[in-house]
């Protein structure tokens, strides 16, 4: 099968993917922000749960130890007055609470005026022992320490800024305080209870709401106590590096707020969860990158985007397949199509059953199929008709046109008479004849035209050949007789009523008379001497519209050289595009050029001319042209003995060119050499003042032109005269004599006779006939 | 039948068109004089429009001829038409006139 790029089925499966690929993107997009949302809420309460927990736990640390000093203070306060008792109290707070590292208490200089200025009774772990110390010396000058001097400053309890602490192994170390006043509300000591903050960072560092995040805690004066990188641990604050924690946050957190937020973790976008820990003014906070909490929702969605990308690779084969399988039908259609329209209507078509779509369409190419055979059978058969028909018409026209006499020159044996006719049917057979024979030394000729045109104007226009032909045999030489017979004979035929218009003529070839009948057929024109007319006919009604009608006929002569035209109806009214008739004035326009030509000239001009009329348009009706012409065969002309007679005679001569259609060289060599024998006759033939008469006649003997001239003249033969000496110098030629001397050399044959008291020049020229 | 008659410096050009006969070879003579008469220099006949002549117009050429000759002035036939120079050649004029 070709595939085609924009086949059905890649087309069906690009639709297909687009719209399985919006809903996954829309369903995917839906899933993750929801997803991504319920994940941001449970990484924040986690969070949160945890630095709550954790700072409730540290907080709790440290109300414990605030608890054992308290305890303390009350056994202080009891027990003043035994300062040895103190180390017990300091060994009991040690003792009772794990986290607590050492306990002192610190008097004011001179409480104990036998002690001095300074005691400091201390009690701390050392080892697995605890070691009690008592600093009454200015070694440990406490008085000036922060935590001493801040208590009495404050006034009141306190943990104290966590420090490192050299004696316990440099450990980082706070100490709750709580000053002891007398009953004057005056601070006499201060209990303290060191805290190693190793007891609670632990539980900072292990704060880890997601893997990667860190926590932190810092002081009130905002020092790192806890931090990832013990570097910063009392050294760095956190207002120092802004590109971690950002101002705002570490003033919440100072503040002792609770609290989360976005921010970039040196431009890691992050949330910062805090709490604080009311008890020492600490706070604690948790980093939790942005990325770590949407780590698992990312993998999982990375997943689950591969996985829709397989599952459209996997679309894209099952609906290429599946597509391509159903539309594998269409294929074999479509070559089916191919073949059906090269005609081949045999050709296989697949057949599926099924009651979808491809079944319709299956059934209609069957049905496709079926009807083509059969249509196209029937249009074969039509056809093939139709040729028959055609072929048959074709035969009918030959026959048709073969029915009317149509050698041309009709006669030649005869130089008296030439004849040229033609018929042009507009169909293939038509109802135009025309017909001549000649009896009797008489041209019978007819030419008609049968209403009607095709096959039954046809078959009229032969029946009427051939009544013409019986009734000129039973009629003789009479127009209307004729007309009438056939008149008569025609009902006897004419079961269709189908009348026919035709013009009859008997022209007599001796005399020149034109016996003629009209029968209601378009005149013929005469071309009388020269100048186109319209024959002046008697109006009859066509034959076969009535049996007993009378027929008239008229008579006139056609004088040799005349030439008469006949022709049908079809020529006159031929149109052009505009819808025009040619006309009879166009007619006769055209034949006014054309009068000295022979019929076939004539003929073919007019029929070239009504073409040309016709050009675009269609031919309407039968066209039918017939001229007939007298031959002219001599010219004479009675001339006198005057110079301008020679008018006359070389008018005469220079008719020739047209008559006998000569080349016009030919036809002045013979005016020449007739104008140079009429000078001589005019100018010597007579006496002076003496009237003559000179005859001239000019005839065809075969290929020759014979000129003779007679006169009653003088006796003289020019024949004799003496020639003219073509070598003498200029001076030495006469002027005379030239004229004998051209006409001899231009003539073949000069001869000349005296008969009785005529003279009689005989000139003969052999011609090149055209 | 035409005769035009031009004069141009040193010489006369006359242009015969037409037809020429015994029956109006005098009015030709007649029309050909101005171009004769009291005119020096050549003369020109332009014979290229002339068609038809006959003896008696051979023999007002020759005669001009001879005429010119004798006031020793040229006389000069030009454009003479195939017909009429086959008249030249029957009567041996095409030997005696200068034809151009």
């Amino acid at each position: 099968m070709k595939r085609h790029r924009n086949s059905l089925s890649a087309k069906l499966t690009f639709y297909i993917l687009i719209v399985t690929s919006l809903v996954f993107v829309g369903s995917f997009c839906y899933f993750y922000s929801e997803a991504k949302r319920a994940e941001t809420e449970e990484v924040f309460s986690h969070a949160n749960d945890d630095i709550q927990h954790t700072s409730r736990s540290i907080e709790l640390v440290l109300n414990q130890i605030e608890c054992t000093v308290l305890n303390a203070v009350t056994l202080f306060n009891g027990e003043l007055s035994k300062p040895e008792f103190h180390f017990d109290v300091l060994e009991a707070m040690v003792i009772s609470h794990p986290s607590v590292w050492g306990a002192s208490i610190a008097f004011e200089p001179y409480y104990y005026p036998q002690y001095g200025k300074y005691y400091f009774p201390y009690v701390c772990h050392d080892a697995d022992t605890l070691a009690k110390n008592c600093f009454t010396d200015s070694t440990y000058n406490y008085h000036t320490m922060d935590w001493y001097r801040n208590t009495i400053a404050l006034d009141q309890d306190n943990w104290c800024e966590p420090y490192f602490d050299q004696g316990a192994g440099n450990q980082l170390m706070t100490t709750y305080c709580y000053p002891l006043k007398d009953e004057f509300n005056v601070i006499f000591a201060v209990v303290t209870a060191d805290l190693r903050l190793a007891e609670i960072t632990y539980w900072v560092e292990s704060l880890k709401p997601v893997h990667s995040s860190y926590s932190f805690m810092i002081s009130k004066e905002g020092f790192y106590l806890s931090h990832p990188k013990g570097e910063r641990i009392m050294v760095e604050n956190i207002f120092e590096n802004n590109k971690e924690i950002p101002d705002g946050v570490a003033r919440d957190m100072l503040m002792g707020k609770n609290g989360a937020q976005y921010f970039n973790d040196n431009d890691i976008p992050s949330y910062i969860f805090y709490a604080p820990i009311p008890a020492a003014g600490w706070s604690i906070g948790s980093i939790v990158t942005h990325d770590e909490i949407f780590e698992g929702l990312n993998k999982m969605s990375v997943k689950v985007i591969y996985g829709a990308l397989l599952g459209i690779l996997v679309l894209i084969l099952v609906l290429l397949m599946v597509i391509r399988k159903t539309l594998v039908p269409l294929a074999f259609f479509s070559r089916s199509a191919k073949f059906i329209a090269t005609g081949n209507f045999e050709v296989k078509l697949p057949v599926i059953a099924s009651n979808d779509e491809l079944g319709e369409l299956s059934r209609a190419f069957v049905y496709m199929q079926t009807s083509l055979k059969a249509h196209l059978a029937e249009v074969e058969k039509v056809t093939t008709v139709r040729q028959q028909i055609v072929s048959e018409l074709q035969i009918a026209r030959s026959i048709q046109l073969g029915m009317v006499p149509h050698q041309f020159p009709p006669f030649p044996d005869r130089d008296d008479l030439d004849l040229y006719a033609i018929i042009q049917p507009a169909k293939e057979v038509g109802g135009d004849l025309y017909d001549y024979f000649i009896h009797d030394n008489c041209l019978y000729f007819i030419i008609g035209d049968v209403a009607g045109k095709g096959v039954p104007a046809a078959l009229m226009m032969a029946v009427t050949r051939m009544l013409f032909r019986s009734s000129s045999s039973l009629c003789g030489a009479d127009s209307r007789k004729i007309v009438e017979s056939m008149n008569h004979s025609y009902f006897e035929s004419n079961e269709e009523n189908i009348f026919v218009t035709l013009f009859v003529g008997i022209l007599d070839l001796s005399s020149g008379v034109l016996d003629f009948c009209n029968a209601g057929h378009n005149p013929p024109i005469h071309i009388d001497k020269g100048v186109p007319i319209i024959l002046d006919t008697l109006v009859n009604i066509p034959l076969g519209v009535f049996d007993d009608y009378t027929y008239a006929s008229s008579s006139c002569i056609i004088e040799t050289g005349d030439m008469l035209l006949l022709y049908t109806d079809g020529v006159t009214e031929a149109r052009d595009i505009g819808r025009n008739f040619y006309g009879e004035v166009k007619l006769i326009r055209e034949l006014s050029q054309l009068i000295y030509t022979t019929p076939r000239d004539v003929v073919d001009t007019l029929v070239d001319s009504v073409a040309e009329f016709e050009a675009g348009g269609i031919s309407h009706d039968d066209k039918t042209l017939m001229a007939i012409k007298r031959n002219l065969l001599s010219l004479t002309c009675t001339l006198r003995n005057e110079m301008e007679s020679l008018t006359e005679a070389i008018e005469t001569i220079k008719s020739l060119q047209q008559h006998w259609n000569m080349a016009s060289i030919e036809v002045m060599n013979l005016r020449l050499a007739t104008e140079e024998a009429l000078v001589n006759i005019i100018s010597y033939a007579y006496l002076p003042g003496e009237s003559g008469v000179i005859e001239l006649i000019i005839k065809r003997e075969d290929e020759n032109v014979v000129i003779e001239i007679s006169d009653q003249g003088i006796a003289f033969d020019p024949t004799l005269w003496e020639a003219v000496d073509l070598s003498v110098s200029i001076e030495e030629r006469k002027t005379g004599g030239m004229g004998i001397h051209l006409l001899k050399s231009l003539m073949d044959e000069v001869t000349y006779t005296r008969r009785d008291k005529y003279n009689c020049l005989t000139l003969k020229k052999k011609i090149t006939w055209k | 039948m035409e005769v035009t008659v031009i004069n141009e410096q040193n010489q006369t050009i006359a242009k015969i068109s037409g037809e020429i006969d015994s029956t109006n070879v005098t009015e030709f003579e007649a029309l050909l004089a101005p171009a004769i008469i009291s005119q020096t220099g050549s003369l020109v006949l332009d014979c290229a429009e002339m068609s038809y002549i006959s003896s008696a117009v051979l023999r007002v050429f020759l005669l001009l001829e001879k005429q010119s000759r004798a006031a020793n002035r040229e006389l000069i036939f030009k454009h003479v038409t195939p017909e009429i120079l086959t008249l030249f050649k029957m009567t041996g004029f095409d030997s005696i006139f200068t034809l151009e």
